[in-house]
């Protein structure tokens, strides 16, 4: 935890584990790429996601204005699942069409 | 003796008939078999073994991983060397003493057999003593099986074949045992001391033994259930391409569908070329994957990368990889 904010420090994740030199002259290239790329897969399901510019947080919203805050990967996912009545799933043939509109099915 | 048994410079390493030794190091997918067996070759015994590594997929991603004295171990990838892949074991044993006999290498002591995840050990122990050839020249000295304290007692529960390999195990070997709580470990091992009393259990972690118990003497074995076939319903996906992957695009594909299907995807596993990083490894078992390693030997560039999975569509499970590294 925060010591000056009282923000708990989410837990170590995987995906955190492979840096590049880009990311250590621009530490928030990596971080934008990964916002601006769950902003494509969760758009389908009628999301958005938005990065507050401090702290490990992002923030997923829906079209009605509900928002969850979320540290790390597995926390966008569970916000994405509380927000939206479809279940959000990476074989979703219509997702994938979603993702990908000039391949055929 | 180290953790698989392995003799030491002062030891003797054949037995009493000159016969080779084999340890078959066995375990569940994802169980920290090679991680296990890394660290043995790592240790300096001066009597480096021969290694044999098998695995279900046909692309084989621990081979640059296992390299001893420059060698690189004998592949048997495709199957299991249980029962697919069993002819090709005894011919890869064999294989070694041709060599050996020829000049071509020298002669090893002891051999490690690391078996794939889905392995039977049974079938494969009855391999070296009965073969006509084979048994009179490698003696089966011990059965390592590898259990995960993370995931071991929920595999032994709804994986038979890994209750088959912790039934004929010598030694029980639990890893990963930093990264539990002391109390899910000491669960765990009592179970697995239910399960086979004769076997010794030792706890590791990050190849590092941390203790070990003796065998229950006079104990027998539980009963063991009737088994179904091992391989029901699995299958493998393999992802071999020359080109570089954004790491943000596959990290969003790969941590979403653990999310989803974690349960179903009982292994990844490979090398990836990722952009401006260079050659990582990656290991994982089911929702758990470890933090990715920075290579920084020398690796074959590409890609590659094998999944096991559970009752899921790997033309889908592709397509999807594809349309997300894609987006990258």
């Amino acid at each position: 935890m925060c010591v000056l904010c009282y923000e708990l420090a989410p837990d170590d994740h995987w995906s955190d584990g492979v840096s590049d030199d880009a990311a250590r002259t621009l530490p928030g290239r990596a971080r934008y790429r990964r916002t601006r790329l769950l902003s494509v897969v969760l758009a389908p399901y009628g999301l958005t996601v938005s990065d507050p510019g401090s702290g490990p947080q992002c923030v997923v919203a829906d079209r009605k204005g509900a928002a969850v805050v979320a540290a790390g990967l597995p926390a966008v996912w569970r916000a994405a699942d509380e927000l939206s009545p479809r279940r959000l799933d990476v074989l979703d043939p219509t997702l994938l069409a979603a993702l990908s509109p000039d391949v055929a099915e | 003796m180290t953790l698989l048994s392995l003799p030491a410079v002062a030891e003797p390493a054949a037995d009493g008939q000159g016969r080779r030794r084999v340890t078959l190091l066995s375990g569940f997918l994802g169980s920290g078999k090679t991680t296990l067996l890394r660290r043995e070759l790592d240790r300096d015994t001066g009597r480096p073994p021969a290694v044999i590594v098998n695995d279900f997929g046909r692309t084989m991603v621990d081979d640059v991983l296992l390299t001893v004295d420059g060698e690189r171990p004998v592949v048997l990838s495709g199957g299991c060397a249980c029962c697919t892949r069993r002819d090709d074991l005894a011919q890869a044993l064999a294989g070694l003493l041709d060599a050996e006999q020829r000049g071509r290498a020298p002669r090893r002591e002891h051999v490690v057999i690391e078996t794939s995840g889905l392995s039977d050990p049974g079938p494969i122990a009855f391999t070296i003593a009965n073969d006509p050839v084979l048994k009179h020249h490698y003696a089966l000295a011990r059965v390592c099986v590898t259990v995960d304290a993370l995931t071991g007692l929920a595999s032994l529960e709804h994986h038979e074949v890994a209750l088959r390999q912790l039934l004929a195990a010598d030694d029980v070997l639990v890893t990963k045992a930093d990264l539990v709580e002391a109390e899910q470990v000491e669960k765990l091992v009592g179970r697995l001391r239910e399960l086979n009393p004769s076997a010794r259990v030792s706890v590791t972690a990050a190849g590092e033994l941390l203790r070990t118990t003796a065998p229950t003497a006079g104990a027998r074995p539980a009963p063991r259930p009737v088994m179904a076939a091992h391989t029901n319903g699995i299958s493998t996906l393999e992802l071999v391409t020359d080109d570089r992957w954004d790491w943000q695009a596959f990290s969003i594909w790969l941590s979403l569908l653990l999310h989803r299907h974690g349960q179903d995807v009982l292994r990844v596993k490979g090398v990836l070329d990722v952009r401006d990083v260079g050659p990582v490894a990656l290991n994982g078992v089911q929702h758990v994957v470890h933090r990715p390693e920075h290579l920084t030997g020398t690796v074959p560039p590409g890609t590659r990368l094998v999944f096991i999975v559970r009752d899921i569509d790997t033309a889908l499970l592709e397509r999807s990889f594809h349309t997300f590294v894609g987006l990258g």
